[in-house]
């Protein structure tokens, strides 16, 4: 009877609002993901495809201003390679900061690359990327699976 | 032969005496003939929901009766039973349905005798009274305490229930601890579902301690489960290798973070000496095809990256 009485309608409707709103407040205060500093560096990407044995090196530089993130990338084996664009943030969901890519500027003497794979998704997606702690070290990893090491360098 | 008797919230109804006797206390008091009847039967379909036409034929059978007959004779009963017509946790008005006793206060009780020994009381109602008029202190004027009598006529009892004043007691404690387990369990499933939907990402160490200079960290879902995981670094051990032997004269260390998607690896390798860092973000596509390949790319790569760097003076 005591159980029954603990458990009939008005204690049960009681028991879901305390039930949702603090799955709601847990879910909202938990600590989002740190925001990211204004970023400014030097990295190198390479692209590799073992099955067709090509390899593509580049150089990016990467500058926060005014809230995006404006992006030159260079190839060192070819200068008339060069790939300009602006990442904006879009939002923060589950701990991944979401941007849109912009290009800005392209020029390149050769076709199907595999960096104009990364382009199109870039361009064609809300680009996704997420910080990963390892001790007090910063990485940041990519919708495309690309770790980054934070500070940025060469 | 053996006889069923009931009580109700521990209240014997006895017909042959007119009566209801305490099971507690040997308190007995008078009801009407219909009351009596009225309870009576309520008990014998304790749980059943009887409605207003089904009582009134059981009850007073062919006798025409007024409108408020039956409500009295409840609230009468509720009175007696000291059940409340607000709470209705005995006797409950079912709307448009009609009423049912509520099993879990009702007991059966097999005698095998007619005769329950009866204490000296008095009566208020007659037999065969009518009411007509529905007034909250008409029950009261049912009743009449007797003398307290303990022994109930050496009836023993199958109780369905012991419902008492302890257990009322009990009842909002139990629960306020419904309450608090729910809302911790809310809180610890809300901070795992902040945590872990989308698929965080976490960095685990692997073959930790087996090279002086390399640190190996595998990116991947948090969630990922165990049987998915796979032993990359044992195709590239010996590359490893023959890297930690060369940057280990140069005090160069080097962290190596990994991550494969599908026939992708990505893979990030940062060198650190006193007078430099480097690093190269890597993403390696078909790279199952050939370990020997993946594993000279690696070296290629990772040398070239170190004979960028700085020597320190």
């Amino acid at each position: 009877m005591r159980w029954k009485s603990a458990l009939n309608g008005k204690w049960l409707l009681v028991y879901f609002l305390m039930a949702a709103s603090t799955f709601a407040g847990a879910r909202l205060i938990t600590p989002t993901a740190a925001p990211q500093a204004n970023v400014e560096g030097f990295i190198q990407l390479g692209f590799y495809d073992l099955m067709s044995r090509r390899k593509e090196i580049y150089d990016s530089h990467m500058q926060t201003v005014n809230h995006a993130t404006l992006t030159t990338i260079t190839n060192p084996n070819d200068n008339r390679f060069v790939l300009k664009g602006k990442f904006s943030e879009i939002n923060e969901q589950n701990g991944k900061r979401f941007f849109s890519y912009t290009p800005i500027y392209y020029s390149t003497a050769q076709k199907g690359l595999m960096i104009d794979g990364l382009v199109d998704m870039l361009l064609h997606i809300d680009f996704w990327m997420q910080p990963v702690y390892v001790g007090n070290k910063q990485l940041v990893v990519g919708q495309s699976g690309a770790i980054f090491l934070y500070p940025l360098r060469k | 032969m053996n006889k069923i008797y009931y009580a109700v919230n521990n209240w014997l109804i006895d017909l042959p005496s007119g009566s209801i006797i305490s099971l507690v206390s040997g308190e007995r008091k008078r009801l009407g003939e219909y009351q009596l009847k009225l309870l009576n039967v309520l008990a014998t379909n304790a749980g059943k929901i009887l409605s207003r036409e089904e009582l009134t034929t059981l009850v007073w059978e062919r006798r025409v009766i007024g409108n408020n007959s039956l409500p009295n004779a409840i609230h009468a009963l509720r009175a007696a039973l000291e059940d409340d017509g607000k709470t209705q946790k005995i006797i409950k008005t079912i709307p448009k349905k009609g009423y049912l006793l509520e099993q879990d206060w009702c007991r059966s009780v097999e005698h095998d005798s007619d005769d329950i020994d009866q204490p000296a009381s008095t009566t208020l109602t007659d037999a065969t009274e009518e009411i007509t008029e529905e007034t909250p202190d008409a029950s009261a004027e049912l009743l009449l305490p007797a003398p307290p009598e303990p022994d109930s006529g050496g009836i023993e009892v199958t109780p369905r229930s012991q419902p008492d004043k302890r257990s009322r007691l009990q009842q909002p404690l139990i629960a306020l601890a419904v309450l608090i387990a729910v809302m911790v369990f809310s809180a610890v499933a809300g901070w795992r579902y902040a945590n872990e939907q989308g698929s965080r990402l976490i960095a685990t160490e692997q073959e930790s301690g087996v090279y002086s200079n390399i640190r190996i960290y595998e990116i991947s879902e948090a969630n990922r489960l165990e049987m998915n995981k796979e032993d990359f670094y044992s195709k590239i051990k010996d590359t490893l290798y023959a890297i930690n032997q060369q940057i280990k004269p140069q005090s160069i260390s080097m962290t190596v973070y990994y991550q494969s998607v599908d026939q992708t690896l990505n893979y990030t390798f940062a060198l650190q000496s006193r007078c430099d860092k480097k690093q190269l973000v890597m993403a390696i596509y078909h790279w199952r095809i050939d370990t020997t390949q993946l594993n000279n790319l690696l070296l290629r790569e990772t040398r070239r990256k170190l004979s960028e760097m700085e020597v320190c003076s």
